[in-house]
């Protein structure tokens, strides 16, 4: 933790900020996503890709990465500044999310070098968007025991792929798929069985079906597989050796390790965007914040939220552990994060007294609903990616070392 | 105001990484157990033997310039040591003593700086400080009802003060009054504090001495007042917020030891067939325990690296911030150290009651969480 910015950094920080505001697009005439989980339509997708493949030629991701893959071989420093600008200048998010954050990392660590030549620039460049083919219907939390066959045909080399994956984000965008299916049904164990695929997603056989959320809106589907062939080449790592790997992109995706190409997945909402709404608030004939209970409560997630900063820097810094866990911090970003967002939104719309029933598209509802939506929203956040009751599992075994729950 | 939003830092300096294991081994072999329920029982809770080694160490003056016998270290290395004095139950004169000693020097009295810190700092002397009254109940620094009239040469002190750290062990206590109107910190010599009327608190954490002093007619000559006016105020503030750091520091780590005793029996205690710590239920609850130390612990150290002890700006505001969460975590994980232990834990022999009391003693010491937001609204929303 440096206490004070080198004039370098400060310099570079400066140059920063003043690319992405002269540079930031201007706001569109339809709302725009607040996660990459839901994007809708295409007019926000088109919108989001011109963004990042503009935010890559300018040099400001996928910095830390090696040039030899269309990185920029720059440290990690320069790259963590830009995202600390981006959020500061509040451009908007990155939208091959997946790419960039997970699978891009994943493939640099157990890909080909063949695989690293042939995917990792599209990545930056959001050419190739990716998505991710792990839950299933009857297997979310429990991913060991995922279905979805891929058989070998030994004639072509090709795997047949049968099955179905969910919770899809992006599929219907995506020209890739990092997937983890079943090679061998008979396999010692559950796991053993289990390999990596970067599967294409234009391959007949292979169809993705929208799925309306809570919100109604659309933003991730269902992809079906029915005998779908995909060339050898497809997989990554050997047989067998599928949950290493996913295991290695939950780190990523969870935000355990470093590596990721930069850029926000999500339009970052601080606690100070919920205290500006608070100001034109009225609960009661009063203004909200004239009340004791909501201001304590205002100011309990202001403690929050910079603890959670504070806490992120100590893991990353290794600044002052406690002894008895040393990785505690890195293992409780995701659950810390999305409890945290959806603690925030609940919050803001508790804020509104008799205006929080209104919802997005009522032309009286407080900051257009956005609140509203946002709470409904947060939940992707501690369902998706392992839920909350999965992650305190990890930490109680892995941080806390209790005895596994299962 | 609004917060600041300027990327946040840490001090974590090589020094307080070997202070940090230095004081763990020391301290995990002084206060074991067995040491500290024994002193549990004793009127003075602290060992004259430890508290001289304390001293040899350069630990009582830590924070002291060296120019006044101090060992020269800042408020992170304080911090740090409270927070394994906390880890490990210890029982001792040292907050009071600390804090008292930062008084002193900040009062920037020189006669009072020689006359004192180098003995305060050697273990020769113990100080106190005297700043919460019954009469008002208030956690605000000048909330001071008690007064000291000027007398000719000297003053006339009335008024009664309470929870007075180690008051029995004081060889000196500074106590805040009001001088026609005003705050007014005043040092009462280890000649009057002998014949004070003092009387000892039951407290609810075995590891704490107080008491309760009446001041009325008691004489101090002109000489002892170290600060008056807003010169001392400044000094109260400065000293609170140094105190709500130091608790917080506390807190955390007395949550801390709670937490591995709890851990220890969730991993070997069997029911129904199975190590108690598999069930959710009990893992769960430990999980969010942990996050909240993690937490408090971001939040103390962060309130040390920027603490400069004035009020109304970012030093303040981290202080308090600190406070608030360490209370919470305090109190919940020794309410599940408690809890998770079963029967056991509802027995005096159990260790964990000794954390929930050290952490509920630390939590409504110096403001409680919901007097510390209530403040911190005022600062970040008003």
């Amino acid at each position: 933790m440096q206490k004070i910015e080198s004039p370098e950094h400060k310099e570079f920080r400066a140059e920063v900020n003043k690319w992405l505001t002269d540079n930031k697009p201007a706001k569109p005439d339809f709302p725009l996503p607040q996660s990459f989980t839901e994007v809708g339509n295409n007019d926000q997708f088109e919108y989001l890709k011109a963004w990042q493949n503009k935010v890559y030629e300018a040099g400001y991701l996928g910095m830390a990465w090696p040039v030899e893959y269309g990185g920029r071989g720059r440290p990690q420093e320069l790259q963590d500044i830009v995202n600390q600008e981006m959020l500061n200048v509040r451009t908007p998010l990155m939208v091959n999310a997946v790419g960039l954050s997970w699978a891009g990392p994943t493939i640099m660590k157990h890909g080909t070098e063949e695989q690293k030549q042939k995917y990792i620039k599209p990545i930056l460049t959001a050419d190739e968007i990716w998505c991710q083919g792990f839950s299933e219907p009857g297997h979310g939390s429990d991913l060991g025991n995922v279905q979805t066959k891929a058989v070998r045909d030994p004639e072509t080399g090709e795997y047949v792929l049968n099955g179905s994956k969910i919770w899809t984000t992006l599929a219907e965008q995506a020209e890739h798929m990092i997937l983890l299916a079943r090679t061998d049904p008979d396999a010692s164990n559950k796991y053993a069985g289990l390999s990596f695929f970067l599967s294409p997603m234009h391959a007949k056989g292979v169809e993705a079906k929208p799925i309306y959320k809570i919100s109604k809106e659309y933003g991730f589907c269902q992809t079906f597989f029915d005998d779908a062939r995909i060339p050898a080449e497809s997989l990554m790592g050997e047989e067998g050796h599928g949950w290493m790997i996913a295991m290695s992109v939950l780190t990523f995706e969870r935000g355990v390790t470093g590596g990721q190409a930069g850029g926000n997945l999500f339009e970052i909402t601080t606690v100070r965007d919920v205290h500006d709404t608070a100001v034109d608030c009225i609960r009661d004939g009063k203004p909200s914040l004239e009340d004791p209970i909501l201001r304590d409560q205002l100011v309990d997630l202001y403690i929050s939220e910079r603890a959670t900063r504070l806490s992120k820097h100590r893991g990353e810094h290794s600044a002052l552990l406690v002894p008895e866990r040393m990785h505690g911090l890195g293992l409780a970003n995701k659950l810390v994060g999305s409890e945290g967002r959806q603690g925030l939104n609940a919050f803001a719309v508790r804020l509104q007294g008799n205006q929080s029933q209104l919802y997005m598209d009522d032309e009286n509802a407080i900051n257009g609903g956005l609140w509203q939506h946002g709470q409904l929203a947060s939940f992707a956040g501690s369902i998706g990616g392992g839920t909350s009751e999965v992650q305190r599992n990890i930490i109680a075994e892995r941080v806390l070392n209790l005895p596994k729950s299962r | 105001m609004n917060l600041s939003e300027a990327p946040l830092h840490i001090d974590c300096s090589e020094e307080l990484g070997l202070l940090t294991e230095a004081a763990t081994n020391y301290l995990r072999d002084k206060s074991t157990f067995e040491v500290m329920r024994k002193l549990a029982e004793t009127d003075s809770g602290y060992d004259t033997d430890t508290w001289q080694e304390l001293a040899d160490m350069g630990w009582l003056g830590l924070a002291v310039p060296e120019e006044f016998g101090g060992s020269g270290l800042g408020i992170s290395e304080l911090t740090k040591i409270c927070e394994l004095m906390g880890r490990f139950l210890f029982s001792s004169p040292f907050l009071a003593n600390t804090l008292a000693t930062q008084v002193i020097l900040q009062s920037k009295s020189e006669n009072h700086i020689q006359d004192w810190v180098s003995d305060l700092c050697s273990g020769n002397k113990i100080a106190t400080l005297a700043l919460t009254e019954p009469n008002n109940d208030s956690w605000e620094p000048t909330a001071i009802s008690c007064t000291a009239s000027k007398n000719g040469d000297s003053y006339t002190l009335s008024g009664t003060k309470n929870l007075v750290l180690d008051g029995q062990n004081a060889d000196t206590i500074i106590g805040s009054f009001l001088i026609d109107g005003k705050p007014a910190l005043i040092m009462l010599d280890a000649a009057t504090t002998s014949s004070l009327s003092q009387s000892p608190e039951k407290l609810v954490n075995h590891a704490r001495r107080s008491t309760r002093i009446s001041f009325d007619g008691v004489q101090v000559p002109a000489s002892a007042v170290l600060a008056t006016g807003d010169d001392a105020v400044k000094v109260l503030q400065h000293i609170f917020s140094l105190t709500y750091i130091l608790l917080s520091a506390d807190m955390a780590g007395t949550a801390n030891g709670g937490m591995e005793l709890t851990l220890e029996y969730a991993r070997v205690r069997e029911q129904f067939g199975k190590h108690i710590g598999s069930y959710q239920a009990i893992s769960h609850p430990l999980v969010n325990a942990m996050l909240l130390i993690e937490d408090s612990l971001s939040l103390i150290y962060y309130a040390a690296t920027v603490f400069d002890g004035t009020w109304g700006g970012e030093s303040e505001i981290a202080s308090r911030m600190a406070k608030s969460r360490s209370a919470e975590a305090a109190d919940l994980i020794g309410r599940r150290a408690i809890q998770s232990h079963g029967g056991m834990g509802f027995t005096w022999e159990c260790h964990a009651h000794l954390y929930m009391k050290r952490g509920l003693w630390g939590q409504f010491a110096y403001g409680d969480p919901t007097h510390q937001r209530r403040h911190l609204a005022t600062l970040i929303i008003d």
